[in-house]
């Protein structure tokens, strides 16, 4: 039997990989967007911070997709697809994250992180199977690709599965 | 980017300076000797930074962290972050109670873990202060009780905002008798490393 391997996502980091494998990070105001093709067991992490590049941003020398969302999606499919010949039609989403972890900062960027990221995967036509976003603690993310299962423990509260 | 040898050495002769100095005041706030000791100060992808803090911490109890920012002539970014046992070890040694007394977080806990933010980073403040004569303020510390890996990420947000790679000033806290696992880390924001070189070496 093949023994898992664990891969930790960064801040504006891209994981793509095949079962067996666990894709984990920890969340705050940020978002995981992760797609998975079920037949082939194949998935990627996304671990976005910002809604949207601007026209500033996205001509800045050292500009990294994987921070925003409308960038990072787009590129999390690409490696996708690029790496497994998977389409992003055979691709399901999940998504988790997005609180609001600092509560004197009056920007809820959480909450327009979570937005962004359920926009362009509905621009992209990928289906959002499941998703748990927004209140005040972090998230503990580990998506396993043998099953597609999601195990996602909000701070101080029981594990659950999506 | 490319750092140069200078910047690097500018920043961790800074960096050592002011560990020093924590180190005497930490050990005079709770009366025990502490010993803080620079484990790295390093410039990486903050990919990978978050990703092997996460690593590092890799508990699901939690931790607690106090974030300071530290703006004036230079920016800089600091957390002192610590594992619960540990901040509540804290919590006992500076109200002069007998270590194990303090069995869960609460408003005690959380004042200390924010009272260390504060001096430390006023120690960090006052050492630039004192000995480039620039002007530094501190932020009054937000407590965090998270996992360490959505404390850490919080923290690099502001520098992460603006560019793809971190320089992180890495030490850990040794306390006799005592199994302690507390860190404190110091970021500097925009272009502040390139003034900290110009600081050391004009």
């Amino acid at each position: 039997m093949n023994e898992m391997i664990l891969i930790q996502v960064g801040v504006a980091d891209i994981k793509v990989s095949k079962a067996p494998a666990m894709l984990m990070t920890n969340l705050g105001s940020c978002i995981a967007v992760c797609l998975y093709y079920e037949q082939g067991q194949i998935g990627g992490m996304l671990h976005l911070m910002m809604p949207r590049a601007d026209e500033k941003a996205l001509e800045y020398r050292g500009f990294k997709k994987e921070k925003y969302a409308n960038t990072g999606i787009r590129e999390l499919v690409y490696q996708i697809k690029q790496q497994f010949r998977v389409d992003h039609s055979m691709l399901t989403a999940k998504i988790f994250g997005g609180g609001r972890i600092l509560q004197n900062v009056s920007l809820d960027i959480g909450a327009d992180n979570a937005k962004a990221a359920q926009d362009i995967l509905r621009e992209l036509g990928i289906r959002i199977i499941a998703s748990k976003v927004g209140g005040t603690k972090g998230y503990n993310i580990r998506f396993d690709l043998s099953t597609g299962k999601v195990r996602c423990q909000i701070f101080g509260e029981q594990e659950q599965e999506f | 980017m490319v750092h140069s040898n200078k910047t690097i050495n500018a920043i961790q002769m800074i960096a050592r300076l002011i560990i020093d100095e924590a180190s005497r005041a930490f050990s005079k706030m709770i009366r025990q000797g502490v010993s803080i000791e620079m484990q790295n100060a390093y410039f990486d992808d903050i990919s990978n930074v978050t990703a092997k803090i996460c690593n590092e911490y890799n508990e699901y109890k939690g931790s607690v962290g106090a974030i300071v920012d530290l703006t004036g002539d230079v920016k800089l970014k600091f957390l002192f972050m610590t594992d619960l046992s540990t901040a509540q070890i804290l919590t006992d040694l500076l109200l002069r109670r007998q270590t194990g007394t303090t069995k869960e977080y609460d408003i005690n806990v959380e004042s200390t873990v924010q009272e260390i933010g504060n001096v430390l980073s006023c120690i960090v403040a006052n050492m630039l202060v004192n000995d480039f004569q620039i002007s530094m303020t501190p932020s009054v510390p937000v407590v965090l009780r998270d996992f360490a890996g959505t404390i850490f990420a919080e923290f690099i947000r502001d520098v992460a905002d603006e560019r793809q790679e971190a320089l992180v000033v890495e030490s850990r806290f040794l306390l006799s008798n005592q199994k302690m696992k507390c860190h404190m880390f110091i970021m500097p924001v925009g272009e502040s490393e390139q003034i900290l070189q110009y600081l050391t070496f004009s």
